[in-house]
């Protein structure tokens, strides 16, 4: 079995990386619905308010890039989503305007910021090597 | 010859099914792990990881000094952790963080399963002999990220899996570093 070449792995078909981009805004924007979760031993993240509508609008922003064939929107939403993760991971303890909630919360948004970054990734022609 | 034959035959006969329920499962067991992690993450809270209040981490990292389990583990906590608390409980929380973010998508996912392996064996140099510990916990633990680590997890249904392919073409050394992480 030969090593793959640049030609066997060419960009995800625009259909292959909207339907996987449109699977991971679905999980954004459901994980939200943790927030209103009470029995702890199925709140495997907990959600405030605002990060509650942090990934509500995140995610709906990425189905709106995959639905137009924008991976530019996916791109938007997974960075702002590993931003504010971060930020709140940097400012746990804190609570600074609306910069709050539970670090798990921002543990998911950075995780599902990265999935959704590569999925812009394999969406784009692999680069000739000079 | 013939033992050869028969060794062949023998692992072709009993060869470990890699078809969708097969693969399914190792996403699952993946994902399950990293939302463990990310449950557990909250409660390590800075500033002081609960040193004042005695709780929290603290607490629960005293108990390899209380309850010691081996006793080079409890000389390190008690000697080089405790005195330098927060530096310690913020290695914790950011380890923790990537942990729960990078299983859950399958990112680097044999590194973090390591890492995951190796975070366990601390708990359980800390907690096994506290009182009310189910040491199973633990050892359930080491067995879902050792078989997280050998079938490298990320390939099915994670970001692993999307990018090893430009990884594998890549001539640079964070795409070879990245394949061997992932």
């Amino acid at each position: 079995m030969s090593a793959p070449t640049r030609t066997d792995i060419a960009a995800a078909p625009s259909a292959i990386w909207r339907t996987r981009g449109l699977i991971v805004a679905g999980f954004t924007a459901l994980s939200a619905l943790f927030s209103l979760l009470q029995y702890t031993p199925l709140q495997f993240v907990t959600v405030n308010p605002v990060q509650a509508v942090v990934l509500v609008a995140l995610g709906a922003l990425a189905a709106l890039g995959c639905a137009l064939r924008m991976p530019v929107l996916v791109l938007v939403a997974g960075v702002t989503l590993v931003v504010v993760g971060l930020v709140r991971l940097v400012t746990y303890g804190a609570t600074i305007g609306i910069v709050s909630g539970p670090v798990n919360a921002a543990a998911l948004m950075v995780g599902l910021g990265t999935a959704f970054v590569a999925i812009v990734i394999t969406s784009r022609p692999i680069p000739e090597s000079p | 010859m013939t033992t050869t034959t028969r060794t062949t035959a023998e692992l072709a006969i009993n060869q470990i099914e890699s078809g969708r329920a097969t693969r399914t499962v190792l996403a699952a067991v993946r994902i399950a792990v990293g939302l463990m992690w990310l449950q557990n993450v909250n409660w390590k809270r800075p500033p002081d990881f609960g040193q004042v209040e005695q709780n929290g981490l603290y607490k629960y990292t005293a108990h390899a000094v209380e309850h010691p389990v081996i006793g080079a583990f409890s000389g390190l906590v008690e000697n080089v952790i405790l005195p330098n608390f927060a530096l310690f409980g913020w290695a914790v929380l950011i380890v923790e963080f990537c942990l729960g973010a990078f299983l859950l998508v399958g990112f680097l996912t044999r590194f973090w399963a390591a890492i995951g392996i190796l975070q366990t064996v601390a708990i359980t140099f800390s907690v096994l002999n506290t009182p009310g510990e189910w040491q199973w916990s633990y050892y359930l633990m080491f067995a879902a990220q050792f078989v997280i680590l050998v079938t490298a997890a990320g390939r099915v249904a994670g970001v692993d899996g999307l990018l090893r392919p430009r990884w594998s073409l890549a001539t640079g050394r964070p795409a070879r570093i990245a394949m061997v992480l992932s």
